[in-house]
């Protein structure tokens, strides 16, 4: 099996699903949930205790299609009044769409709703209607992807102090892949990103490079022990080769314990455990089919400057 | 050959396998008893909270109300309007006003304005004036002229950015707070809060600021004006000056006359904000810590706004708690642990399909890991929400795969012709270094997030790293000690499970 030898192929392959996904993050964006945008939440009184999922029942009709319910956040809440009785009702959290808040007819509408299916009447005057912010702000976008790029320049270093500079490099690069390939997927096919998508893409981010360093380990190793006349390329795919086993395993391991997640899993869990996946097997191919080739193509690149600058000064 | 008996090599091996062994159980134990005794909170979004409002309290102090009486009554003179009594209103909301008629109540209204400012030497307070309906008593009419300070954008702001600190410190709590567009409320949901009353109590108190030297509080927040980000000090680095009170200073002066070369905190609350060490004796009361341009201005703008006014830009008050659910909903929560187990249990049987009885040995190890990781986490009273979920699930793959690379590298080893245990001890020795390497980037990545990432991040940075690194002991020490004592009994056999 020659898979550092195929380089231009996986290379050639990623580069043009990189241009895609570029692509579609800065023209199509993405489909920002109500953690991002913020948006409209309406306190609603009720006589009896209700769950979730009947709120949900109730308003999953298609007059109400503007509350964008599978984007909401529905939660029943309990208190007690100032004469020790149990208050009860719901909160129902729905996001910004196209800048807007939700109409008073919408919510008039959905209060009516609620109305006729539990056979009840709501006092108007008892509803509180907030206009929220986001829960992630601007400022924590920011932050937290200061604190991605500050985490990836330390990746850099580690591993450059551990291995050589042109590995963190290839590392790095494959961990860029990843994350673009999850950004990538959830922006082409408009799928709804949250926070928990946030913390979908940190985990492909460990994962990534964790994946990564068990096979420059093998390489760093056969280094060492370096057989007179092998090539750098030779040697990367050899090492491949040796740690394809623990790599397909492990691959397969994680990603069915998320699979399990992902099919049985509720259905908050999904835009969190289908990021997941696809980073894991984003990260799973770019170990192997991106990192290690962009290693030799780097430190062959570095080599051959090497030996033109020898050749310049003997010339000289 | 009997079954207890060992060869005189083993006899010392197996004291140590048999030391280590009965320290993992003793661990365990202890997690499964912390976890009995102190169950692992649950997020919001698993398990539901204290859903709190709060509101800018706009009222005045009672003594900037009554320096603005004398203000309203001397506007009141100029108009001619002399004989109109004012009285503080007594939930200081502002002023009552009596006069003799209904027409009379525009005049007033035209004499007093729309708007009062309020200064002192350390102070500047706008308050809005705005004018109820007239009230009709026995001789005339009353009419409350409600006076709020007013609240800046930007104030709300930094009282949320407070609000998020104070509730979130540790990054383990993992609360949601919103500011409302257009009401100024900040809205506060608290995870597994069962009684909210305490919990508003923490959140609106304003902070208290101490000094302190060898732990001993030494001056408070009331010695204090005010902090200032400035420039100065040897470098002309940014610096935070403080303005003392007059008595402060001299407190202060005596103090570092005392302490010089001693190191002094300031804290808020119990949480650190700073330390310095006092060079010399420092009269003036207006001295300035010096970070040695370690800081950047706006660092130190964020140290004064902290310590300033105790912490919160603007009072607030609570005007709603509540109880509420999980965001995810219950069906939910139990449909994903059902699944969690059935992937947990896939993980074990891929692993021991494919490693025999050494997958099943490291499935244990992975049950271990699970309930020590648990207990560190309850004991450490970490809120365990969806991000930590991922960040545990991370670190479940990486102790997976630790064995893997170890069982692989055992293998390896055999092939070159080894025996079963110098291949355990080789297998061993040369995973250790990738699993190391791997483990550390990971742990250097979740220390990055943890110090630089706020909420969620951190969230899922705690439980990464603790996870890491409990994974990192199971794999190196108890999936070791449970082969080590095994294929050191039957190395033949296990031998042939690696083998085939």
């Amino acid at each position: 099996m020659n898979i550092i030898g195929k380089r231009r192929i996986w290379l050639t392959f990623s580069g043009i699903l990189m241009l895609i996904f570029i692509g579609s993050i800065i023209f199509k964006g993405f489909n920002l949930g109500i953690d991002f945008t913020g948006g409209t939440t309406i306190e609603v009184p009720l006589p009896r205790a209700v769950t979730a999922p009947e709120i949900e029942e109730m308003l999953n009709v298609p007059e109400l299609a503007e509350l964008n319910l599978e984007s909401a956040v529905i939660q029943p809440f309990s208190r007690l009044d100032e004469g020790g009785n149990a208050r009860y009702g719901v909160l129902i959290k729905t996001r910004l769409v196209d800048g807007e808040f939700l109409s008073n007819a919408v919510i008039e509408k959905a209060v009516a709703r609620l109305e006729s299916q539990m056979g009840i009447t709501i006092d108007r005057e008892s509803l509180a209607i907030e206009k929220v912010g986001p829960v992630i702000g601007a400022d924590l976008t920011r932050n937290t992807i200061l604190a991605i790029i500050i985490a990836t320049a330390g990746i850099l270093l580690y591993v450059t102090l551990r291995f050589e500079f042109m590995s963190g490099l290839a590392g790095v690069m494959a961990l860029v892949h990843d994350v673009l390939f999850v950004l990538g997927v959830f922006s082409l096919l408009g799928q709804e990103v949250g926070s928990n998508f946030v913390a979908a893409v940190l985990t492909v981010i460990g994962y990534s490079i964790n994946d990564t360093i068990i096979i420059f380990d093998r390489v760093r190793e056969n280094l060492r022990n370096r057989k007179k006349g092998e090539t750098f390329e030779e040697l990367v795919n050899t090492s491949v080769i040796q740690s394809f086993r623990r790599s397909v395993n492990t691959s397969v391991t994680t990603i069915l314990a998320v699979m399990a997640l992902f099919l049985l899993g509720g259905r908050s869990l999904k835009e969190f455990t289908f990021a997941m996946i696809i980073g894991m097997i984003a990260g799973s191919y770019s170990t192997i089919f991106i990192a290690s080739p962009l290693w030799v193509v780097m430190r062959n690149w570095q080599e051959k400057r090497a030996e033109a600058k020898r050749r310049a000064h003997a010339t000289r | 050959m009997a079954l207890f008996s060992w060869k005189g090599e083993s006899k010392r091996v197996r004291r140590e396998y048999v030391i280590r062994l009965s320290l993992i159980a003793l661990l365990v134990v202890a997690c499964v008893v912390v976890l009995r005794f102190f169950p692992i909170r649950q997020g919001l979004d698993l398990q539901g909270g204290a859903n709190i409002t709060m509101v800018a309290d706009t009222r005045a102090e009672k003594n900037v109300l009554e320096d603005v009486r004398k203000i309203v009554l001397e506007r009141l003179r100029k108009a001619g309007l002399e004989k109109v009594p004012v009285t503080i209103h007594d939930d200081r909301e502002g002023f009552i006003v009596k006069v003799g008629s209904r027409e009379a109540v525009s005049a007033v209204r035209q004499a007093i304005g729309q708007s009062v400012v309020w200064e002192s030497e350390t102070r500047k307070v706008n308050l809005n004036l705005s004018y109820g309906e007239p009230k009709e008593v026995t001789d005339g009419y009353e009419v409350l002229v409600t006076a709020a300070q007013e609240i800046t954008r930007e104030a709300m702001e930094k009282a949320k950015t407070v609000v998020d600190l104070r509730v979130n410190g540790l990054g383990l709590s993992e609360t949601v707070v919103q500011l409302d567009q257009n009401s100024n409320r900040l809205i506060v949901q608290l995870p597994g809060v069962k009684n909210a009353a305490e919990a508003t109590e923490n959140l609106v108190r304003v902070a208290r600021l101490t000094f302190r030297i060898d732990g001993k509080v030494v001056m408070d927040g009331s010695d204090l004006v005010r902090a200032e980000a400035t420039y100065g000090g040897n470098y002309n680095a940014p610096v935070l000056k403080l303005i003392l009170t007059k008595e402060g200073g001299k407190r202060f002066e005596t103090i570092t006359g005392q302490n010089v070369n001693k190191l002094m905190a300031i804290y808020l609350d119990e949480e650190m904000l700073m330390e310095a060490s006092i060079r010399e004796k420092i009269s003036g009361g207006e001295p300035y810590v010096d970070f040695n341009g370690s800081r950047t201005i706006d660092q130190v703008k964020v140290y004064a706004v902290q310590m300033n006014s105790g912490a919160l830009p603007v009072p607030l008050r609570v005007i709603a708690s509540s109880t509420v659910g999980p965001t995810l909903g219950k069906e939910a929560i139990k449909a994903s642990i059902m699944a969690g187990i059935i992937g947990l249990l896939l993980v074990f049987a891929f692993i021991t399909y494919f490693y025999k009885v050494p997958g099943a040995l490291a499935s244990l190890a992975l049950i271990i890991y699970a309930v020590l990781a648990l207990g560190i986490l309850a004991s450490l009273r970490a809120v365990l929400t969806l991000p930590g979920i991922a960040g545990f699930i991370l670190s479940i793959g990486m102790a997976v795969d630790g064995n893997i690379v170890i069982f692989e590298r055992i293998k390896d080893e055999l092939r070159t012709g080894k025996h079963m245990r110098a291949a355990l001890e080789a297998g061993f020795s040369r995973a250790f270094m990738p699993i190391l390497d791997s483990n550390l980037t990971t742990i250097l990545t979740g220390a990055v997030l943890f110090f630089l990432g706020t909420g969620l991040v951190r969230g899922f940075a705690t439980t990464l790293i603790i996870g890491v690194a409990v994974s990192l002991f199971t794999v190196l020490v108890v999936t070791r000690a449970f082969l080590g004592v095994l294929v050191d009994r039957y190395p033949d056999r296990f031998a042939r499970y690696f083998e085939s």
